[in-house]
C-alpha cells in the first residue's frame, strides 16, 4: 500500500544576513512499508520529524530525497490529475479537532466538503452518504445540522473522521487523533478506530507520542529520534523485547499506576536538529554510550526477524 | 481537620450566567490542603478543577462568573474580605501558579533572568545585584543547565522543558506556602515531563510547600500526590489518600477512570471506555449526575443526587452504592 524510500527532508532556516546557510534536517534517512490493511505507529517525541514525514506521505511536503510510493506509484513523479487521484485516496485527521473544523460550517457541509471538490455527486447522494457515515462513526442523524461549537472534543474528532473516510479512501493518516481528548473519550476514539479499521479494511499510518497508544492498535511501530529511526518492528516484539536503548529510556520513561515501580529518567535534552551530532543521535543522552557512539553512525540492522534497530550496543 | 489547614476552602459555588441558560460550573465543593501536602484535583475537562483553582484566587471576572463561598480562608486570612490589591500580594508571595503552557505564561520580550528577578524585587525586597544572583541560583536548583548563560536568554531560546523549569523556579522563588500547578507536565514530552515532575518533586519536599496539583492523568497524580480529589460536572464524586483510592476506587466514576488509563503491562485487544459523555453544564442530568454512565446506577440514581458521605476518617464518596471493594462500604450490589 504504502512505501517509502530513504526520505529525507530539510529546510532552510536563515540566522543571519552574512552567516552562513543551514538546514534544519527534520527527516534523515526514513524507509517504511505498511501493508494494506495494516496499521503502522509512528512514535516519537516532538520535534523528531513524525509530522513532516506525515506530509511527505500525503503530498504536501516534496522531500529533498528519496522516494514515496503509494499502490506502487511514485507519488511525486505523478501528473497532476494522477497526482489528484492518488491523493483523494489517502486522508488525513489531525490532533486537534477544535482547529481542524470550520466553525462556520454545519456538520452536513463539512462532512460533504470533501465531495464538493471532487464534483460529480448529486445533493441527495451527498445526504445519503453524510447520513451512512454519521451512523459509521456513532453520531446521530440529526447532529448533522449542528455546528461544531456545538459538540464535545469526542464528537469533533468523530466528525473529522467521517470527512476523512466520506470519499472511501485506502489509507489513513491519523497524527496525534487521541492526544487532545480527555480520558473516558480517548478510548471510545481508539475503539471507533480499530472498528473502522477492520470493518473497512483501511490502513492507518497512526502517529502518536504516547507508546501506550500505539501498542494495542498498531501492526509494526517505528520509533523515531531526530528525523531517523531507532528502532522498527512487529509491536508486540518490540514492546516486549526493546533492542534500542532509547525505546528502553521511553518505555521506562512512562508513567503508571503501580504504586511500586518507580519511573526511570532519561537525563538531558533533545538536541537540536540544526546541528546533528555526528554519530548517533541518541548518543548525548544514552546511558550504554562508549566512545564509538560519539563518532560513528549506527545503521539499522535486523537483530531479530524484522525487527531492527540503529545501535551499535543493542540490547539483546 | 479544618483547624490546621493552608487553605480552607467551603460551600465553593460558580455560575456562569449565559442567554442560553445558566452554567452551574462548581456546585458546592469543600477542600482543604494542609501544609506540605499535595493535593490532586482530578478530572475531565470540563468538571470545574481550574474554574475552582481561579475562584479561590480571586482570577475569575465577576461578571461573567459568580462566584459564592461560605469559607475560602488561606493562612488565617479570610480572602472574600480582600480588596484586589490584597489579593496581587498574596498571588505570587504567597501562593504561586504554574501553568500549562509555558510559552504564554512568560512575557516573550523579556529575558527570563528578568522575569525571575521581579519575583525577588517585589516579594522579597532585595536589590537589582541580589535578585541576580538570586535567579541565578534558583535557575541552578531546578536542573537548568548553564543557568548564567540562560538568565539572559528569552522564552522562545529555551526548549519546552526548559521553559516548564523556569516557571517551577519563578513559583518556588519567593517561597510560597501553596502553589497550585495547573496541568504542569501535560504539554510536554514523555522523556521530558518525567525531568519535570522529579524536579517538581524535589523542589516540594525540600521547601515544605503545599501543592494543589490539577490533572486529568492519573499517573502522575500517583507520582506526585498524597490525596486526591475527584471532580465530575461540578461535584466532588471521590476523596481520600492516592494510594487507597488507585487500588480501591469507591465510586464508579473513579474506577472507570482508572481502568480507561492505557497500559503497558497488559495486552488488550479493545479499549475500555466509559460510555457517553461529560453532560451538558446547562443540562445536567437529574439525581446523580453520573448515572446515565453508570453501569451499576438504579431507579435511585436517577431520582436523588447522593451525599457526599464518608467511608473511612480519610475517604468520602459520592455514591448510593459505593463499590464493595473500597473498603467499609455498605454496597448492595456485587
Amino acid at each position: 500500500m504504502l512505501k517509502v524510500e530513504n526520505l529525507a527532508i530539510s529546510f532552510p532556516v536563515k540566522a543571519g544576513l552574512f552567516s552562513k546557510r543551514r538546514h534544519i534536517k527534520a527527516v534523515r534517512g526514513v524507509s517504511l512499508t505498511i501493508q494494506k490493511g495494516q496499521i503502522f505507529g509512528l512514535v516519537g517525541e516532538s520535534g523528531c520529524g513524525k509530522s513532516t514525514l506525515a506530509q511527505a506521505v500525503i503530498g504536501m511536503q516534496r522531500p529533498t530525497q528519496g522516494q514515496v510510493f503509494f499502490k506502487g506509484d511514485d507519488l511525486y513523479a505523478l501528473s497532476t490529475p494522477a497526482f489528484r487521484a492518488a491523493r483523494q485516496n489517502m486522508q488525513m485527521v489531525f490532533q486537534d479537532p477544535f482547529s481542524a473544523l470550520n466553525p462556520r460550517f454545519d456538520v452536513q457541509r463539512i462532512i460533504a466538503e470533501p465531495m464538493h471538490i471532487r464534483g460529480g455527486f448529486s445533493g441527495e447522494q451527498m445526504e445519503g452518504r453524510v447520513l451512512e457515515l454519521l451512523n459509521l462513526v456513532g453520531l446521530s442523524p440529526e447532529d448533522r445540522h449542528r455546528y461544531p461549537s456545538d459538540f464535545s472534543g469526542g464528537q469533533r474528532q468523530r466528525i473529522g473522521i467521517a470527512r476523512a473516510i466520506s470519499l472511501h479512501p485506502e489509507l489513513l493518516i491519523l497524527d496525534e487523533p487521541v492526544s487532545a481528548l480527555d480520558v473516558s473519550v480517548h478510548a471510545q476514539i481508539m475503539n471507533l478506530l480499530m472498528d473502522l479499521n477492520e470493518e473497512l479494511g483501511l490502513t492507518y499510518l497512526f502517529i502518536s507520542h504516547n507508546l501506550a497508544d500505539v501498542k494495542d492498535i498498531s501492526h509494526s511501530v517505528g520509533v523515531m529520534y531526530l528525523g531517523s529511526f531507532m528502532e522498527y518492528g512487529p509491536t508486540a516484539q518490540v514492546f516486549a523485547q526493546p533492542l534500542h536503548p532509547y525505546t528502553h529510556s521511553l518505555l521506562a520513561a512512562v508513567l503508571t499506576l503501580d504504586q511500586q515501580k518507580e519511573p526511570v529518567i532519561t537525563r538531558g535534552d533533545i538536541p537540536s536538529p540544526i546541528e546533528v551530532p555526528p554519530g548517533c543521535s541518541f548518543a548525548s543522552r544514552c546511558p550504554l554510550a562508549q566512545p564509538k557512539c560519539q563518532v560513528e553512525t549506527p545503521v539499522l540492522l535486523e537483530y531479530r526477524p524484522g525487527q531492527l534497530a540503529a545501535c551499535h550496543y543493542p540490547v539483546i | 481537620m479544618s483547624q490546621d489547614a493552608l487553605l480552607l476552602v467551603e460551600g465553593l459555588k460558580v455560575i456562569f450566567p449565559t442567554d442560553a441558560g445558566i452554567i452551574k460550573a462548581v456546585e458546592g465543593i469543600d477542600l482543604a490542603i494542609h501544609p506540605g501536602e499535595c493535593l490532586a484535583l482530578v478530572g475531565e475537562s470540563g468538571c470545574g478543577k481550574s474554574v475552582s483553582s481561579l475562584a479561590i484566587l480571586g482570577l475569575l471576572g465577576t461578571p461573567p462568573a459568580l462566584v459564592r463561598a461560605q469559607t475560602i480562608r488561606f493562612d488565617g486570612q479570610n480572602l472574600q474580605a480582600l480588596n484586589e490589591q490584597q489579593m496581587a500580594q498574596i498571588r505570587g508571595k504567597d501562593i504561586a501558579m504554574i501553568f500549562q503552557d509555558a510559552l504564554t505564561a512568560l512575557n516573550p520580550v523579556m529575558s527570563i533572568g528578568r522575569q525571575l528577578d521581579e519575583v525577588f524585587l517585589k516579594h522579597c525586597g532585595m536589590n537589582k545585584s541580589q535578585a541576580k544572583e538570586a535567579s541565578i541560583e534558583a535557575l541552578r536548583a531546578v536542573g537548568v543547565s548553564s543557568p548564567a548563560q540562560r538568565y539572559r536568554q528569552f522564552p522562545h531560546q529555551l526548549s519546552g522543558g526548559m521553559r516548564q523549569r523556569v516557571l517551577i523556579a519563578m513559583a518556588f522563588a519567593a517561597s510560597p506556602k501553596l502553589i497550585i500547578a495547573d496541568e504542569p507536565t501535560t504539554a510536554l514530552d514523555v522523556t521530558i515531563q518525567m525531568q519535570v515532575l522529579e524536579e517538581l518533586r524535589a523542589m516540594q519536599r525540600k521547601s515544605g510547600t503545599a501543592l494543589m496539583l490539577i490533572t486529568h492523568d492519573l499517573c502522575v497524580v500517583n507520582y506526585l500526590a498524597d490525596r486526591i480529589l475527584v471532580m465530575y460536572s461540578g461535584k466532588i464524586v471521590e476523596t481520600g489518600p492516592v494510594k487507597q483510592i488507585l487500588k480501591r476506587p469507591a465510586h464508579p466514576y473513579t474506577e472507570g477512570l482508572l481502568t480507561s488509563v492505557p497500559r503497558l503491562d497488559t495486552c488488550n485487544t479493545r479499549f475500555y471506555q466509559i460510555p457517553d459523555q461529560v453532560p451538558n453544564p446547562m443540562n445536567k442530568p437529574s439525581g446523580c449526575h453520573f448515572h446515565p454512565r453508570c453501569s451499576y446506577a438504579g431507579e435511585l440514581c436517577k431520582q436523588t443526587m447522593p451525599s457526599l458521605r464518608s467511608l473511612s476518617p480519610q475517604r468520602e464518596v459520592r455514591c448510593h452504592f459505593p463499590l464493595q471493594k473500597g473498603k467499609g462500604g455498605d454496597s448492595q450490589h456485587a
